[in-house]
């Protein structure tokens, strides 16, 4: 059996900022999709259909990725969340079966 | 009625400023500012989101462990969110830059179309008020000599104004070209999806197809061939930099340029006088790379990359094709056939003969050298193989097979190399001056280990078969390696340093398997090098001081990994109640490799490398790094770092002889007469800093005992300070003498014996010093 340990503080903090990242992602991801051009913004000259295509591109590209970006975060952030609380409840259940912290210090030296 | 239709005018100006300005006027630079707004936001967004998530890792790496480790794959989940902030950054400056020549364009075109059209007016009104006042009195030829002047004054406004237009936009679709450009550089609509595209996609590739073409031009109708023609080489060389990495363009250039010019181009070059022949040929060869990797863009190119697939009367044709391939990256199997055809299979059957009169490639070396290059062709084509790991290989194991286009690595290509390995050696032996061809094959054999481009533990099957064939060489062979193929030998040993700590317990002067017992920790040797056939490789590079500096770095590392998974996995197995033994193991396969490199650098260079003053110069190199290398005021936060910036030096201290069987003279109470002497000895002082090293990976491995360590040997977040830092404070020193004198040394409950962190280092310091004796030899490095 593995053995795991927790610091449920440090947990909470990353998913804070796990949670800031997919904000921000989100942002990126809203602010590109919501910047589609339409028409010939380039004008009708030689080669600005080729160059509206390929920031079309590069928008779609980015917007995907960061779409994906905020939805990974987000789940870093339920996961080290749910993580803490999880530790929080290991660590009750531990302390009530095996209440002498003497022994258990002792456990961990002797690793 | 008007004298004539705006359509009418532009025929006759041979300009339509109307048609001009409907094209630009249905852009919207205020959309494409938007646009550039957004790619910016985006960017800054997105940076936030990096940095916030790499926060967030860290938080999270310390909040969860199991194991001492873990769960989570931090570096599978940056790689799946981290987005290029950078290219939404750069694409927001791409598009600003077209708005605003948008606007430019725009503006001009509006403000020259009002114009004209005011001027129109007026000359309208003229035509109408002349025809209402005199005009319809006159005879009809009358009537039309004023109309066809006015006509006439129309067309010249049309076609100034209508020019004006012109040059606007043209301006701007240099601008939209220049953009198109970069977005394919950042990998937007990159060239090779452009055949997939039509329109405007196809006309972008014509338009560099014919820049290409226009260049390559410039060269072939250029037949001066004195100070003007390598003026234009040099000049062409600008225009095309640019371009070089692109498929269509590299193509359509040589592709233009033909078979024959663009075998001459580096003698032309030369011959014409060009004091930059060296920049240039870099470009033209990269350039030349990409056209060959890419020969089905043009229709000509393929002929082109076929001229170099042909055995060439002379030397010069072979230099001058060998130059041509210095630079750029080619197909390997097209390298590989090239090498073969132009100087390894002629050298394979002729050996130094060559094409009948040698290898010399140019009318003298000096030319050659003045574009960075040898002036033997078989060295030449040599080298150029080092910049290619499979061609390195393919050409290695099939040179003179008698079929120059079969290029296939054999089943078991150990004789092949073998024969090959030793021609180029031998060779280069002979001609050892200036030293050309040592430095080619060094190139190579580094290409073809995986020295470059593969790491140690993890290197390819066909890397490992030629690898394997050139130790076993290196028995008979060593004697033949020269000085400039030193520092390639090293990087090779380098490479595979585990190998040569996975065959310290093998006997003889041939590689050998690992046996699956006797695993070094963490290590991942693909086969085992006898310390005697160690010996006999090191000593290609032994008492080159570069090339030893590139060994020991990387022996200096694998020996700190080692180390510490063997720490790791000792505490693991004392943890479970069994035996521990892998730090034992790992010091002395590491032991062993540096009484191989020990042993190579007496047999070279003398007992020297072992006295008094070494040991000094080394401690004295620690102390350096530590003071160069450590910012101020900041010594206790270096955790670990001097392993990561000086593993040579670390390395250099533990191969150090003298040292050896001082390690634990930690008998003196700390504070005596005896204690002060050890400080004031030097091999004491290098023995001090290797068990040093020792201690501190048993404590960053969690091994029992060092959580007594004293907190003034500790830095803020629980890493132990450095070495140079404790060793070139009395106070440090003292407090480490005392806790190895004492608290390393006190029994650990249930550890068992021989299991403290004193008892551990001493074991292992002896299996060092046993196995370091062992592959070393005796006073003269030489096995018994």
């Amino acid at each position: 059996m593995p053995d795991m340990e927790y610091n449920t503080g440090e947990l909470r903090t990353g998913a804070k900022h796990a949670d800031a990242a997919a904000e921000s992602a989100d942002q990126a991801a809203a602010t590109l999709k919501g910047s589609s051009g339409s028409g010939s913004p380039f004008g009708d000259v030689s080669g600005a259909s080729a160059l509206h295509g390929a920031v079309g591109s590069a928008q779609q590209h980015h917007a995907v990725g960061a779409d994906t970006a905020s939805k990974n975060m987000s789940t870093a952030a339920t996961r080290a969340s749910g993580t803490a609380d999880l530790g929080d409840d290991n660590t009750d259940e531990t302390t009530r079966l095996a209440p002498r912290a003497e022994q258990a210090g002792d456990v961990a030296k002797g690793m | 009625m008007t004298i004539l239709s705006n359509a009418q005018l532009a025929e006759l100006a041979g300009v339509d400023p109307w048609v001009l300005h409907a094209k630009i006027a249905v852009a919207d630079p205020a959309q494409v500012e938007s646009l550039a707004a957004a790619f910016y936001k985006a960017g800054g967004n997105m940076a936030q989101a990096n940095t916030d998530q790499q926060r967030s890792a860290t938080y999270r790496r310390q909040g969860y462990s199991a194991d001492g480790t873990s769960p989570i794959d931090f570096d599978a989940e940056a790689k799946a969110t981290v987005a290029a902030p950078e290219n939404l950054k750069q694409i927001g400056k791409i598009l600003d830059g077209v708005a605003t020549d948008l606007s430019g364009a725009m503006s001009t075109a509006e403000s020259e179309v009002s114009t004209l059209e005011q001027e129109l007016s007026a000359i309208e009104t003229r035509w109408t008020t002349f025809m209402q006042s005199i005009g319809h009195h006159l005879p009809p030829d009358d009537q039309a000599a004023e109309r066809q002047g006015l006509i006439d004054e129309a067309v010249t406004r049309v076609k100034a104004h209508g020019s004006i237009i012109d040059a606007s936009i043209k301006k701007y679709e240099e601008t939209i070209f220049g953009a198109q450009k970069s977005m394919s550089d950042l990998g937007y609509v990159p060239p090779a999806t452009l055949d997939d595209l039509y329109g405007d996609g196809a006309e972008y590739v014509k338009q560099l197809q014919e820049t290409a073409k226009a260049a390559a031009d410039k060269l072939k109708n250029n037949h001066s061939l004195d100070e003007n023609w390598a003026k234009a080489a040099h000049e062409v060389a600008g225009e095309v930099a640019p371009y070089m990495n692109d498929p269509y363009f590299a193509s359509a250039f040589y592709g233009e340029l033909g078979p024959q010019m663009t075998q001459m181009l580096p003698s032309l070059m030369y011959e014409s006088g060009s004091h930059t022949t060296a920049a240039d040929l870099r470009t033209y060869s990269h350039m030349f790379g990409t056209a060959v990797t890419n020969a089905g863009k043009d229709s000509h190119m393929q002929d082109v990359a076929d001229s170099f697939l042909h055995t060439p009367q002379e030397a010069a044709t072979s230099w001058n094709r060998g130059a041509m391939v210095s630079n750029g990256d080619f197909p390997p199997d097209w390298l590989a056939k090239a090498a073969r055809y132009n100087a390894l299979d002629t050298f394979a059957d002729k050996g130094a003969e060559g094409f009948g009169m040698g290898w010399q490639g140019t009318p003298n070396g000096s030319e050659a050298y003045d574009m960075g290059l040898s002036s033997d062709a078989l060295a030449l084509w040599t080298k150029d193989l080092g910049q290619n790991p499979v061609a390195a290989r393919e050409a290695l194991a099939t040179m003179g097979n008698g079929h120059p286009d079969d290029v296939r690595i054999p089943a078991d290509p150990s004789a092949a190399y073998h024969t090959n390995i030793h021609k180029l050696m031998e060779y280069g032996e002979q001609n050892g001056y200036p030293g050309d061809v040592s430095d080619a094959y060094g190139s190579a054999f580094a290409a073809a280990s995986g020295a470059n481009d593969e790491h140690d533990g993890a290197h390819s099957a066909d890397a490992v078969a030629f690898t394997k064939a050139l130790f076993n060489d290196m028995h008979d062979d060593n004697g033949l390696s020269q000085p400039n193929a030193a520092h390639y030998m090293a990087k090779i040993a380098g490479s595979y340093v585990q190998e040569l700590a996975a065959g310290n317990d093998l006997e003889g002067t041939s590689v050998g398997g690992v046996d699956a017992h006797g695993l070094v920790p963490g290590d991942h040797a693909a086969f085992g090098v006898p310390p005697e056939l160690a010996k006999e490789f090191m000593k290609t590079f032994a008492g080159n001081a570069e090339a030893t500096q590139i060994f020991d770095s990387a022996a200096g590392e694998a020996a700190h990994h080692a180390m510490l998974a063997g720490a790791q996995q000792d505490t693991v197995l004392l943890h479970d109640g069994k035996s521990a033994y892998g730090f034992n193991t790992a010091a002395q396969a590491y032991g062993s490799v540096a009484g191989s490199e020990n042993g190579a650098a007496i047999q070279v260079v003398g007992k020297q490398v072992e006295d008094e003053e070494h040991a000094q110069e080394s401690m004295r190199k620690l102390l350096s790094w530590g003071v160069d290398l450590i910012p101020g005021g900041k010594i206790a936060e270096d955790v670990g770092g001097l392993v990561a910036k000086a593993p040579d030096t670390l390395w250099d201290i533990a191969k150090h002889v003298s040292n050896i069987g001082l390690e634990h003279e930690y008998g003196a109470a700390p504070g005596s007469a005896e204690q002060l002497a050890h400080f004031k000895d030097a091999s004491y002082e290098s023995a001090m800093a290797s068990d040093y090293e020792r201690t501190a990976i048993l404590h960053d491995a969690g091994y029992p005992g060092t959580d007594h360590i004293p907190d003034e040997l500790l830095t803020s977040d629980g890493h132990m300070v450095d070495a140079a830092t404790v060793m070139k404070n009395e106070q440090l020193r003292e407090a480490y003498y005392a806790y190895m004198h004492e608290g390393a040394n006190a029994p650990q409950g249930s550890l068992g014996h021989g299991a403290s962190v004193y008892e551990v280092t001493k074991n292992a310091s002896g299996r060092f010093a046993a196995a370091y004796q062992g592959a070393k030899g005796n006073d003269e490095g030489v096995s018994e």
